[in-house]
């Protein structure tokens, strides 16, 4: 009885301390460092905008994330930071540090954009989200990276 | 000894319980402050389902709002049951699920410090954590538990952690280099919260980006080995408070600080009162000592003692005596405070093997002094000194940004609370024995 308890100790802690490892080591492989303990994975900063691209071909940038629309006789308003308000994925137009990785934080970026574009029925001139964003990682030169959202419903477009 | 019966041997032996329930109790500390971030944040927000989220498995969706305010009680009532160490295991049990589902509701709530939080809940389920420091268990402390392979578990589970950090960092150009600490403006960042004549030291420290990040892995390295070899495990204890204290004050990392202080308290092997520091009988200083170590030995693991000896000498906790010089550098270098002057020197003493194998025929203790003013008095001095450092020379220079400073008070009353708790429960096994 005390052998298999002592086998079962000693395989749970094999099994538990190669779950730990894996995840360390996978981190060096993937863009995500989640589960890893890397603490400080890199010190990187960005400055995102976001713009909606029309029907009819025009981008129009908006001021902090923020629009107003008319819907017949109401105008509707739309904030970016109402419905994506964390791991300063909320923060427009004005340069913040990314948390985490910057793989993580594009990934987010990309994945808000498609929520909210899904979130704006009043909206019937946007056909879908553009974000802009200057990124700059330690050790590299700031590049630019333009994400797009998924192109909307054409049953919103406005007649 | 055959390898397989020494691998028997370690899941029988008796663990640290005692460090175990201090460990216990920072971790009910930590759920409780992980999870008021929270509440403060969706008070200001809203519930988070509402927004943005992304959930790591498909099938794990946001729940209603409902059954969401039902899960942060349920952590905060089985948390706080683990801080007062009331039914523990299902406490432990309780919270650990709990915090586990919220943790895996929302992937862009990663951070590793609650990544860690769900890990120390996890080691509180697996130790025998009720077993010590509990409220329903009056003098039984010490009581034997078989937990060395879970110490021996969450020691590796450190060493993971400090070489991963330091791994990562090393590999990485801008952190070995310590680019990526000067765009972490540190500096600036602790000049914000301090006086000014000690923000002028912390920048000077902070400005040579490239010693301080080296200096930062070579310490997590350290830590790693250090914390295994039992001559340097006090050291490395003492090296990783400074460590993580200054990282808190520097560049908060919520709960991962205290979490990893609070580790400490298992790999120190407490053993409360077995070392004694024997004075000769009808000495008149023995009360001012036995107030000294009341007030300086914050753990307990010395006790004062009188004897028919003709000089004090000091007993560690295997039996050996030490006397003369070599007494008092062994005694201080066991006091928490002290221990950086004097662990070299006991080193020596160790090495010199300045020690005997004697043995007392009858001694008596010391009575401690009477404590109800000693915590309280350190209490508010602490909470005075730490408002000074905050405040002075001007007004309140605090932000809404360094919210974990007017934390900071708090843990230090509820720690002194622990700690009272702690005395009048090791007075009360001994007084039982």
């Amino acid at each position: 009885m005390t052998q298999i308890r002592a086998l079962m100790i000693v395989v749970g802690c094999f099994l538990y301390l190669s779950i730990q490892i894996f995840f360390i080591v996978r981190a060096h492989f993937v863009d995500s460092k989640h589960f890893a303990f890397w603490m400080f994975p890199e010190s990187t900063s960005f400055y995102a905008n976001l713009s909606r691209e029309t029907y009819d071909g025009r981008e129009i940038s908006t001021k902090q994330g923020t629009w107003v629309v008319e819907d017949g006789d109401h105008f509707a308003t739309y904030r970016w930071a109402d419905l994506v308000n964390d791991y300063n994925l909320n923060v427009l137009d004005r340069r913040v540090r990314s948390r985490g990785s910057w793989a993580d934080s594009e990934r987010y970026f990309q994945e808000a954009l498609n929520f909210f574009a899904r979130r704006i029925p009043e909206d019937k001139q946007t056909r879908r989200l553009v974000l802009r964003i200057s990124v700059k990682k330690a050790g590299e030169k700031k590049r630019l990276v333009t994400l797009r959202s998924e192109v909307r419903d054409t049953e919103t477009r406005e007649p | 000894m055959k390898f397989a019966d020494k691998i028997i041997a370690c899941t029988q032996s008796p663990g640290s319980p005692l460090g175990f329930g201090l460990f216990r109790v920072v971790v009910g500390l930590m759920v409780i402050r992980h999870f008021f971030r929270f509440i403060r944040s969706e008070l200001e927000r809203g519930y988070f389902g509402d927004a943005f989220y992304l959930p790591y498995f498909e099938w794990l969706q946001a729940p209603p709002w409902q059954v969401y305010v039902a899960v942060i009680a349920l952590a905060l009532f089985s948390a706080s049951a683990l801080v007062a160490g009331l039914w523990v295991r299902p406490m432990a049990l309780l919270c650990f699920s709990s915090t586990t589902y919220h943790f895996l509701l929302n992937e862009i709530w990663y951070r590793h410090n609650r990544y860690f939080l769900v890990i120390s809940l996890f080691f509180i389920c697996l130790a025998p954590t009720r077993a010590a420091f509990a409220r329903n268990l009056r003098s039984s402390q010490n009581r034997p538990a078989n937990s060395k392979w879970v110490e021996f578990l969450l020691k590796a589970q450190m060493t993971l952690i400090y070489w991963a950090s330091a791994w990562s960092k090393a590999l990485d150009p801008a952190w070995s280099q310590g680019e990526v600490l000067a765009r972490r403006k540190l500096g600036e960042h602790a000049a914000s919260v301090v006086p000014d004549f000690i923000a002028d030291t912390v920048q000077f420290a902070f400005s040579d980006h490239f010693v301080v990040s080296t200096g930062a892995i070579a310490i997590e390295l350290a830590l790693g080995v250090l914390l295994w070899v039992p001559a340097t495990r006090r050291l490395a204890i003492w090296i990783g408070v400074l460590f993580h204290g200054f990282i808190e004050v520097s560049a908060s990392v919520a709960t991962f600080s205290y979490l990893t202080m609070a580790t400490y308290f298992v790999f120190a092997d407490l053993k409360p009162m077995q070392k004694m520091w024997v004075v000769p009988t009808g000495n008149g200083q023995s009360k001012v000592v036995a107030w000294l170590l009341a007030a300086l030995d914050w753990l307990m693991q010395v006790q004062v003692v009188s004897a028919e000896v003709p000089a004090p000498r000091f007993f560690d906790g295997r039996g050996r005596s030490y006397t003369g010089a070599a007494a008092r550098i062994m005694l201080f270098s066991n006091l928490p405070l002290l221990f950086p002057l004097f662990y070299p020197a006991s080193l020596f003493v160790l090495a010199r093997r300045r020690f005997g194998r004697d043995s007392l025929r009858e001694t008596k203790p010391v009575a401690s002094p009477a404590i109800s003013w000693i915590w309280p008095f350190v209490v508010v001095h602490g909470l005075i000194a730490y408002l000074f450092f905050i405040n002075f020379p001007g007004p309140a220079r605090v932000t809404f940004e360094d919210s974990r400073f007017l934390e900071m008070p708090w843990y230090v009353a509820i720690l002194s609370l622990v700690a009272l708790v702690f005395r009048r429960q090791t007075l009360r096994a001994r007084a039982v024995e």
